[in-house]
């Protein structure tokens, strides 16, 4: 069982703005759930930067290395063919297929990599916090626990009220949200 | 790098930076006319005049990459770049100057000699017995030639003047009209540029080989001005900001010139290999020779500049980490500058000098340019506000975040 609390805003610079004056009161933000990227809220919640970028990276050369030394191998050792008098070793010939076969695995596997990060396998389902959520409310959530006290709770939905959020709930869910 | 921001602040040239230009350009005035004296006969007035025409060549490349900048950004409702705005405008201002120069070493060894050393098609004995040449020449003729360019960098110093004067008044007025005027002023530019861009590309470096062409060529030149025009800006930017000025630019804008040099310098690798692979591949003899005659006496260099100009800034710059740096932006823009200096160099020398050569008149002539350079551009910097204080899309570029 997973409990959560959820504060909804209306505008994402007010969600913006209610994250500087939430953490100030020292209250530890769990995660924030939005309809779209807003610009600048990975930065204030401290969230670490994404490694995918990186994963593409190394992906993207060991593509280009398994194309180069693939081609080198066929042209030269495994099937020689003579093209228009050019040499075996043909490097410039074989650039275009390098980059195409290059960025084609950076971008798959990045994407896949990407949904696989974010749980988004196909067949897997996840229930949302709330749905509205998904097209014109942002959401703020926090984590209870059997220690969160009910003072400490109420003292979250005073600090969300004045923070201008429009509605304050709590969930509880089967799994994870 | 907390500093205040002043949006009246004017840009005051230091003393030394004054001093430092006159002595580089004091320098190379005597190196250049030293190099009349140590470079004669028919080979030494080839290398030198050719030196001149590649310097010359390069810096109006940067100074109209800059107005292209400009230009480019008004079109596309650009507004991240108006915190630093001015400094392409005091780079692309720097034009009139950079078109003398280029003017002079494009005419004046015509005077003096009758033709121009450089410019193979000029000379009229080899032109007569040459069959290829001669049918050339209703566009490879003197007169036209300069037509071409009177026309061309009349036009784009004219619209480039005009977008710098409107740009100039508006921080006098709170007026949109100067906004709307140079829109149009700045479509016009990139019209004329697209055309500049191809036909001087022929005339100035391509006709060197006048027996060779190449449908690329206008892309490849294109590419290798304007990522170092680029990287020229980026490195006025960061000098600016190191020295205190510029509180308002912040690492948003310093990362988003990064990506154009990152980003341009792939698109250099791009052209330069696909003119070189379709000639590498189709093999037809009048095609290769040019390659043939860089790969014999150049080779190093030939394949430095994939190096230069590609893996290192591929590699450099990648990270978003390092284009927030200004560490490496310097590092980068500088290698990059050398580079596609490198560049030019391999356009020019070989059907005129014929081997590498880095001596007298290569160094006083870029020790010159840079120190015309330098006093030209800051100048230009301290007769105007550093940041055109009243442009619409000033909040926008100040809120700027990547």
């Amino acid at each position: 069982m997973k409990h959560y609390l959820l504060g909804l805003f209306d505008d994402e610079e007010i969600l913006l703005s209610a994250v500087d004056k939430v953490k100030e009161k020292g209250i530890k933000i769990h995660d924030c759930v939005t309809p779209f990227a807003v610009h600048g809220l990975d930065h204030k919640l401290g969230l670490r930067e994404s490694k995918l970028h990186i994963g593409g990276f190394w992906v993207g050369a060991t593509a280009a290395t398994i194309a180069l030394t693939f081609m080198s191998w066929v042209f030269v050792g495994n099937w020689p063919i003579t093209y228009g008098g050019k040499p075996h070793f043909s490097f410039p010939a074989f650039i275009p297929i390098t980059f195409e076969f290059t960025v084609l695995n950076a971008s798959l596997w990045m994407t896949l990599g990407f949904l696989v990060l974010c749980h988004l396998w196909p067949g897997r389902f996840r229930e949302s916090l709330d749905p509205r959520t998904t097209s014109h409310l942002f959401g703020m959530v926090f984590k209870i626990t059997d220690k969160t006290s009910a003072e400490e709770k109420s003292r979250i939905e005073q600090v969300l009220k004045e923070a201008g959020a429009i509605e304050v709930k709590e969930r509880i869910m089967e799994k994870h949200y | 790098m907390e500093q205040t921001i002043n949006l009246d602040e004017k840009f005051v040239m230091p003393a030394r930076l004054k001093t430092w230009s006159f002595v580089l350009i004091a320098v190379g005035l005597v190196g250049i006319i030293a190099s009349f004296f140590t470079y004669t006969g028919e080979e030494g007035t080839k290398h030198l005049w050719a030196t001149l025409v590649m310097c010359a060549v390069y810096f109006q490349g940067v100074a109209m990459s800059s107005c292209f900048f400009i230009a480019a950004t008004y079109v596309a409702y650009g507004g991240w770049h108006t915190a630093i705005k001015r400094i392409p405008e005091a780079i692309g201002m720097f034009l009139p100057v950079t078109s003398l120069l280029l003017l002079i070493v494009l005419a004046l060894p015509n005077f003096i000699y009758g033709y121009h050393p450089v410019y193979e098609w000029t000379h009229h004995d080899v032109v007569e017995n040459d069959p290829l040449l001669s049918g050339k020449t209703p566009y490879l003729n003197l007169p036209f030639f300069f037509i071409r360019f009177f026309f061309f960098v009349g036009i784009l110093l004219l619209l480039m003047v005009l977008m710098r004067r409107n740009s100039i008044k508006e921080d006098a007025q709170h007026d949109i009209k100067f906004y709307k005027s140079n829109l149009t002023w700045a479509s016009l530019f990139l019209v004329f540029f697209a055309v500049y861009i191809l036909i001087t590309a022929w005339d100035w470096l391509m006709s060197i080989d006048a027996h060779w062409y190449s449908t690329m060529y206008g892309w490849y030149s294109f590419a290798s001005n304007w990522v170092n025009g680029i990287a020229v800006i980026t490195l006025v930017v960061v000098y600016l900001k190191r020295s205190g000025y510029l509180g308002w630019v912040n690492f948003s804008h310093l990362h988003d010139l990064g990506k154009l040099m990152f980003a341009f310098s792939i698109f250099w690798t791009y052209v330069t290999f696909c003119q070189f692979m379709l000639i590498w591949y189709a093999n037809i003899p009048e095609e290769t020779a040019y390659f043939r005659m860089r790969y014999d006496h150049f080779m190093w260099l030939f394949y430095a500049i994939f190096i230069i100009n590609f893996v290192t800034p591929f590699l450099v710059l990648m990270s978003r980490d390092a284009k927030r740096k200004m560490r490496v932006l310097t590092i980068a823009a500088i290698i990059i500058m050398a580079g596609h200096f490198t560049d030019f160099y391999l356009m020019v020398y070989p059907a005129t000098v014929g081997e590498p050569q880095f001596g007298l008149v290569e160094i006083s002539t870029l020790l010159f340019f840079i120190g015309l350079f330098i006093f030209g551009v800051f100048t230009n910097l301290g007769k105007a506000n550093l940041v055109p204080r009243n442009h619409p899309f000033l909040q926008e570029s100040l809120h700027h975040s990547t």
